[in-house]
């Protein structure tokens, strides 16, 4: 058994932070793995506090840790395992398997610290890709190798949301996903293992789990656990990989809960000075090169509903396509909850989606605006105030609200309903049919948690 | 008398002598409820430490030259300069059936004057399950409150939160659930944490006459506890609730509530000098809560196939549940009751807003009776919602509009329940089918709860087979359907001609 | 030098007490004693030693034969 290049031993606990004095004054780079010898337990080195102490983050929980306990380290970062050895199988932030599968036997080992592709290495996403679900095609289109984030305070959908584009991208996608899941719930873990078993889609997907029973550490670094082994597929197998990370704030939040404690003096809102930094190391490293692509779905949680908050607000900047997701639909009833207007896509241009697209897109947004606007004067005035004109933009509206609602497959278990994927022609079609007034005759609720035009226009028959 | 005195004397002679070796420490400062230790090495993190006067202490800052511990009891038992014993554990809770019908505190310590006699503890702070231990929540938990059983069920295992203003009802749907669970097998923990003890007894005193103490217990840190106290409340609740699961059984647990517990864990870890954040809480206070309700599970079989269902309370200022910890806490658990004030006040009790409470485990864990009865009404009931704001100034409604309407007036008449008067699963599968069949359409708004009552008491004497085997089998086969939907015909015939008056 | 705290109870004789110290005397070279009085203690005594304690008084001696005895 080879000596451990640093030896030392703990001389401060206060919370997931652990102050480590190392023999000889030696001490490991920043970001070296440091196991506690007598207990297994991990740590990450965060900074160097001279004297030979290091401030190192605890990627496991503290309790029961004491000073004095002996800690070792080779200097080298967190590795995970990567390549084939992972398909199908589910991991934790050090690569260690949590699927009751025995040992994950790979062939290469990566640092997940890592550097993000340079300027002149990355590519641009201009091809569509299609969801099946008619707001997001519509309104928000992705693109293949682009960013996509789904923003959303608690309770909105946006694991549910994922989860179908899980669903419907996942399974009919030739290459392979990787699934990052970030300080969510155990239990979305336990069931999307489960369901990705039943579906066979697990034969082509990595798992890597830190979620929010996980001490910060664990939360803070599981992410680039997952995106390490998507750059492997993306660099050394020239793939075109998915990658989906639930939650990509969790990320930021739990670098929060340690920053304090590493001695950082606290910036807006309480969160850590270096947001930005943190986060644009990761975010630049989710990126499509010439030597492959990944196409990332990343759900983004919204503090206190509050779309300012520095968190979210940095993320944004990082995207090509924001779906955002708003409680104020969401009590409408309408699922997914997306905000057709606060949504954007860098890919909504006439040149990348063709003219027929983007103009029934804007008149479907301009009537949703304009209904907007009127809302203060129908509220306090009523409808009759109204030109006929407005009139009837207010019902074409209310039919696009409800016809942009839509059943999804995952959530069959609270709407009851079947889920229903729509193609994109289908999508155009039908909401050119709602603006152009060829449906103005139909009762608005037949538009309401249907797939296509015509399954409106069979559900108004039974009302 | 014999045996024990040769059992005493056997005692004695067998008794070795040695020395009892403990590390002594002595205490440099106190202030504030936080106590700087010296001579004390070697403490676990989280350990538990006895100070001279018997108050206790949890260590929390490990040092080499000393240890910062935040006192259990209150301070000024504690002088500078008093020894200080490290107990060598880190606090543990007591689990077990001989805690049933007792009040504990979160240290084990009886509240309810009588001894306690404990054969096992569980540490406070215990890792959740792993994901691959648990399995996906199945089975009901029945609150016996139809408008949550029918639009928002929970599941064994999930973790639901109950959120409003204060006084709208959210204890009263956590005790009414309690209360409920006496013809099942579920064991229920009530954690108080903040509460004046005076709440707390009207609380055990309800447990009491309902005779839910026979399957309940209660862990309890009041308002006059030290932040500590009431910090580590909830973890050893929770800790008790796992002793029980571990044997495979169900457990209920109610945090009430969960927003007093991150202003105690605020207080302490200000207190402790950790920096504040958004709203002065500490960085954490989201882990706080997240490894706590994480430890609510549903167990695989393999793993004793037991579970933990949380009903974490919180309490919002002004409707806001766009706050700092109440959106925490919504993003941990599996659904909300959300209870507003304006339903409350407008007699609408349970003042349950169905728009915005929700059920993620959703229908997985209904009853299959309970599952074809309920189909759509969340969604009705959001349109109706919409549609009544839209038409308020009485424009132009089509038909199908009107008659929405109208299904929505007499659904919310339906919701309305007293409380303490859970329903059983046969009572609430029928009040929908009447709901769906129509009985209730020309019947008055302010008729609709007497008639449905009148209903039920019909039912009760005209339909007990049917009853008998929906309560007990938890389904409503397509023949009894049939036989129940004659019945309600029946009765809204009879009714409408002037008999059951 | 450590610093060695005896605490006895009143009944413990000064030829007895020091039998005591040339025990400690033994087994950890030069140390300084401070003797304390602490008639609750029953008998025996507990030794201090810079906060490593050994008791081995009569009261806890009790205490632990009736813990051993509720077991």
């Amino acid at each position: 058994m080879e000596k451990a290049k640093y030896t030392g031993k703990i001389v401060k606990i206060s919370g997931p932070v652990i102050d480590i004095r190392f023999d000889g004054g030696k001490v490991p780079p920043i970001n070296s793995l440091i196991t506690i010898d007598e207990y297994g337990k991990h740590a990450e080195v965060a900074a160097h506090q001279g004297g030979g102490i290091v401030r190192a983050i605890a990627l496991e929980a503290t309790e029961g840790l004491r000073c004095n306990l002996l800690a070792s380290s080779d200097g080298k970062g967190i590795e995970v395992p990567v390549g084939d050895g992972v398909i199908g199988r589910a991991v934790d932030v050090l690569g260690r398997p949590i699927d009751g599968k025995g040992e994950v036997k790979a062939d290469h080992y990566l640092p997940i610290h890592r550097d993000a592709p340079k300027l002149n290495e990355q590519k641009p996403a201009t091809e569509l890709l299609e969801t099946g679900i008619k707001v997001i095609d519509l309104l928000v289109p992705y693109a293949k190798g682009g960013k996509i984030g789904l923003f959303g305070g608690a309770g909105v959908g946006k694991t549910v949301l994922i989860m179908e584009m899980i669903h419907n991208i996942a399974v009919n996608h030739g290459g392979y996903s990787v699934f990052t899941g970030v300080g969510e719930r155990s239990r979305e873990g336990n069931e999307l293992i489960n369901d990705m078993r039943n579906s066979g889609v697990i034969d082509k997907s990595i798992l890597a789990f830190g979620q929010m029973n996980e001490p910060s550490g664990s939360r803070m670094r599981v992410a680039m656990t997952g995106l390490t082994m998507a750059e492997y597929l993306r660099d050394e197998k020239n793939q075109d990989v998915l990658l989906f990370i639930d939650n990509i704030y969790r990320f930021v939040q739990a670098g929060n809960e340690v920053s304090a404690l590493l001695g950082r003096l606290p910036s807006a809102v309480g969160y850590q000075p270096t947001l930005a930094q943190e986060l644009g190391e990761i975010e630049e490293r989710i990126a499509s090169t010439d030597k492959g692509s990944i196409t990332s779905v990343q759900a983004v949680y919204v503090p206190a509903d509050d779309l300012t908050d520095p968190a979210p607000a940095t993320i944004f900047t990082h995207l090509d396509a924001t779906t955002v997701l708003s409680r104020a639909i969401a009590e409408q009833g309408i699922y997914p909850a997306v905000d057709p207007l606060e949504s954007t896509s860098r890919v909504l241009e006439p040149e990348i989606v063709g003219k027929k697209h983007y103009e029934i897109a804007r008149r479907v947004q301009e009537c949703l605006q304009r209904y907007d606007d009127l809302k203060d004067i129908i509220a306090i005035l009523g409808m009759e105030e109204l030109s006929a004109e407005d009139r009837q933009t207010v019902y074409r509206a209310r039919k696009i609200q409800n016809f942009l609602s839509q059943p999804m497959n995952v959530a069959k278990a609270y709407t009851g309903a079947e889920g229903k994927f729509v193609p994109l022609s289908e999508t155009i079609e039908g909401f050119r049919q709602i603006v152009d007034g060829e449906v103005d005759d139909l009762p608005e609720l037949a538009f309401s948690m249907v797939g296509n035009i015509e399954e409106a226009k069979e559900k108004a028959k039974t009302l | 008398m014999e045996e024990i005195g040769s059992f005493l004397k056997k005692q004695i002679a067998e008794f070795h002598v040695k020395p009892i070796v403990y590390r002594c420490g002595k205490v440099a400062r106190v202030g504030d409820g936080v106590v700087r230790v010296t001579g004390l090495p070697d403490r676990l993190y989280g350990e538990l430490l006895e100070f001279e006067s018997g108050a206790y202490g949890m260590a929390l800052d490990l040092e080499e030259d000393g240890v910062g511990a935040v006192l259990m009891d209150n301070a000024d038992t504690v002088n500078v300069g008093d020894t200080v014993k490290g107990t060598g554990v880190v606090a543990e809770a007591p689990i077990g059936d001989t805690l049933i019908g007792r009040v504990i505190d979160p240290i084990g310590r009886p509240l309810d004057g009588e001894p306690l006699t404990v054969k096992s503890y569980l540490p406070c702070e215990n890792p959740a399950p792993k994901i691959m231990e648990r399995r996906p929540v199945d089975k009901p938990l029945e609150t016996g409150i139809l408008a949550i059983d029918s639009m928002i069920p929970i599941g064994r295992g999930q973790r639901e939160l109950i959120i409003g203003d204060r006084q709208t009802g959210k204890t009263s749907i956590a005790l009414d659930t309690i209360i409920n669970q006496k013809n099942s097998d579920v064991i229920c923990v009530y954690c108080a944490i903040g509460q004046k003890a005076s709440n707390i007894a009207g609380i055990i005193e309800t447990l009491k006459k309902t005779g839910a103490m026979e399957y309940s217990l209660v862990v309890a840190a009041t308002a006059s506890d030290s932040p500590a106290m009431q910090y580590l409340a909830p973890y050893a609740a929770c800790a008790v609730a796992e002793g029980f699961m571990k044997d495979g059984k169900d457990v209920l647990v109610v945090y009430d509530d969960l927003s007093k517990h991150a202003v105690a864990y605020r207080t302490m870890s200000l207190l402790l000098h950790r920096p504040p954040g958004r709203e002065a809480f500490p960085g954490d206070v989201f882990y706080l809560h997240s490894r706590l309700l994480e430890r609510s599970a549903c167990m695989s079989e393999e793993f004793g196939g037991g579970s933990i269902t949380a009903l974490p309370i919180i309490e919002t200022m002004g409707g806001n549940i766009s706050a700092y910890i109440p959106t925490n806490v919504i993003s941990i658990t599996d659904g909300q009751i959300y209870l507003e004030t304006e339903l409350f006040h407008s007699g609408v009790r349970p003042a349950v807003n169905t728009g915005l409470s929700v059920s993620r485990v959703g229908r997985a864990a209904q009853h299959k009776a309970m599952r074809k009865m309920s189909g759509t009404l969340r969604i009705e009931l959001s349109q109706f919602r919409e549609m009544a704001v839209f038409t308020r100034f009485g424009s132009d409604v089509d038909e199908s509009t009107k008659k929405m309407l109208n299904r929505g007036q007499t659904l919310t008449e339906l919701l309305k329940q007293p409380k303490s008067k859970p329903y059983t699963l046969f009572e609430e599968v029928a009040l929908l089918s009447a709901y769906r069949g129509g009985v209730f359409e020309n019947i008055a708004e302010s008729e609709i709860k007497n008639c449905a009552d009148t209903m039920l008491c019909y039912l009760h004497d005209n339909c007990a087979s049917i009853e008998n085997a929906v309560n007990v089998s938890g389904d409503l086969t397509d023949e009894d359907a049939e036989r129940l939907k004659e019945s309600l015909n029946h009765f809204k015939e009879s009714y409408s001609n002037g008999e059951h008056q | 030098m450590k610093k060695v705290i005896i605490t006895t109870a009143d009944n413990m004789s000064d030829a007895t007490y020091e039998r005591v110290c040339a025990g400690f005397r033994e087994k950890l070279g030069e140390v300084s004693f401070e003797r304390v009085t602490d008639n609750g203690i029953i008998g025996g005594f507990i030794a201090d030693i810079d906060g490593e304690v050994y008791d081995l008084s009569i009261f806890s001696q009790l205490k632990e034969m009736q813990n051993q005895i509720k077991k």
